[in-house]
């Protein structure tokens, strides 16, 4: 099979990541929970993988660290334990329904959500703007929540811009990282995230499973969930410190320990090389396809010296084809993974007006090699032929 | 790459669910059964929003049928579609 799915999940992995995952399964106890040296050697482990994270991210305090089951639960957990009735988020058409539900669900509660539109109607790139996201801006705002990269289109979003604008508001910025991290640098510092969210089964190339928070001193998160901590047991509610207070029941420790080995790998890569050999795989597909009769490719490829990132997916449709049977095709007659339909992003597929015909996602990996590359974009030339 | 591929659309049968997972059970089932057909991403002409359906011939209707009742699998609906 030629895995070309990465938006939704890595398959290959670093070898050491596999490794990680076993040796904690034989040997790892349960971390905070008693002294027994197994239990002691998992709370090392994922005390490890805090400081890795909180350093790969730029952050100062591990403690901040949280970990969870994935982008979806941090994202869950940000916006839950953040906002409050009568107050007023900002939010984009980018994205993913794991912040939009979460938004939507506080929207029932009494809280304003405000959705900008791409600023593009008129070219159709699916570009977010952020003097847009400033205009939105009015006294009751207490949030922005935006992706930092799309996952139907992979444009990247000007993060640090909105994070100068946040601050200036004096608002809480909270970040979708599930694209990028790991692929493209990211510093809760320098651009002003108050509440990273981020997951460990793409880009961290980490298990599934795993995922988790940076959460900066200005956001006070109340706890949406409670139970054991193994520590002051006999408190009735949720301890209120940090990393606990929002981490309640047994913490994956195998799979942390996946991600520790996987955030060791990508340094020793390098994140700027991952991102290098990933932007080159998607311009060669690119440079394939674009000749294709009938197809249509969406997103932003006019990429600016300062501003020049995109995360490597490329989605298309041939012609009228149901993406749903272009990628049945791919898979059943080519072996080609991809992903069709509306990828969670259902406010993208109205803005492409592609509710109906869903689109046929590439996304690449930087274990994906140039003849995966050519065979897929061959398919797509024959698939486009042959209807 | 096969060069001499020809693909035929002609109508298929494709079977949908109310649940996430009838067609996982089906196509667990399925394979240990030979039961004919295949997962396949549910077709946009159906709904729109993802999802998996069951693709099968036409011919095939009936021993799915009485397949699903066996396994106590409950369907949505069935369609005849044009497709690849």
């Amino acid at each position: 099979m030629i895995y070309l799915d990465n938006a939704a999940t890595t398959i290959k992995k670093p070898d050491a990541v596999y490794d990680a995952v076993l040796d904690a399964m034989k040997h790892c106890g349960n971390s905070g929970r008693g002294m027994s040296d197994a239990s002691l050697d998992a709370s090392r482990k994922i005390y490890e993988a805090r400081m890795c994270l909180t350093e790969f991210f730029g952050g100062e305090d591990a403690d901040r660290l949280v970990f969870t089951a994935n982008s979806t639960e941090s994202l869950n957990i940000a916006i839950h334990g953040l906002l409050e009735p009568g107050e007023h988020v900002i939010t984009t058409q980018l994205e993913h329904n794991s912040v939009l539900r979460p938004l939507y669900m506080q929207r029932e509660r009494g809280v304003c959500v405000d959705i900008v539109p791409c600023s593009d109607e008129e070219i159709k790139r699916g570009i977010i703007s952020p003097r847009d996201i400033e205009a939105a801006i009015c006294p009751e705002t207490k949030a922005i929540v935006c992706t930092h990269a799309s996952n139907l289109t992979g444009n990247v979003v000007d993060i640090k811009s909105i994070g100068q604008i946040a601050r200036k508001h004096d608002l809480l910025f909270i970040v979708d990282a599930s694209q990028t991290a790991g692929v493209l640098p990211i510093n809760v510092k320098d651009m002003n995230i108050d509440v990273l969210c981020f997951t460990g089964h793409k880009g961290l190339m980490g298990p599934q499973g795993t995922g988790g928070l940076y959460v900066g001193e200005r956001a006070d998160i109340k706890p949406v969930k409670s139970g054991g901590t193994g520590v002051l047991s006999f408190l009735e509610s949720q301890p209120m410190e940090l990393p606990t207070r929002l981490e309640a029941g047994t913490l994956n420790g195998p799979g942390i320990a996946g991600l520790l080995a996987g955030i060791k790998a990508i340094e020793e890569i390098g994140v700027d090389n991952i991102y290098a050999k990933e932007y080159m795989l998607m311009k060669a597909f690119l440079k394939k396809i674009k000749i294709i009769p009938g197809i249509r490719i969406y997103g932003d490829f006019d990429m600016l010296p300062d501003n020049g990132a995109h995360c490597a997916i490329v989605s298309v449709n041939i012609a009228d084809m149901d993406s749903a049977e272009v990628s049945d095709i791919l898979m059943n007659e080519y072996g080609i993974a991809t992903r069709s339909g509306i990828h969670c992003a259902p406010l993208m597929h109205k803005f492409f007006g592609t509710q109906k015909q869903g689109m046929v996602r590439f996304s690449f990996s930087y274990y994906n090699t140039n003849d995966e590359i050519n065979e897929a974009a061959e398919a797509l030339m024959q698939i486009a032929a042959l209807r | 790459m096969d060069n001499n591929l020809v693909r035929e659309k002609k109508k298929r049968l494709i079977i949908t669910f109310e649940t996430t997972t009838a067609p996982l059970k089906l196509d667990i089932k399925s394979k240990a059964c030979g039961i004919p057909g295949r997962t396949i991403p549910l077709p946009s002409a159906i709904s729109a929003g993802c999802g998996l359906a069951w693709r099968a011939e036409l011919s095939d209707r009936e021993s799915l049928i009485a397949f699903m009742k066996e396994q106590d699998i409950r369907w949505e609906a069935m369609y005849e579609l044009e497709m690849y």
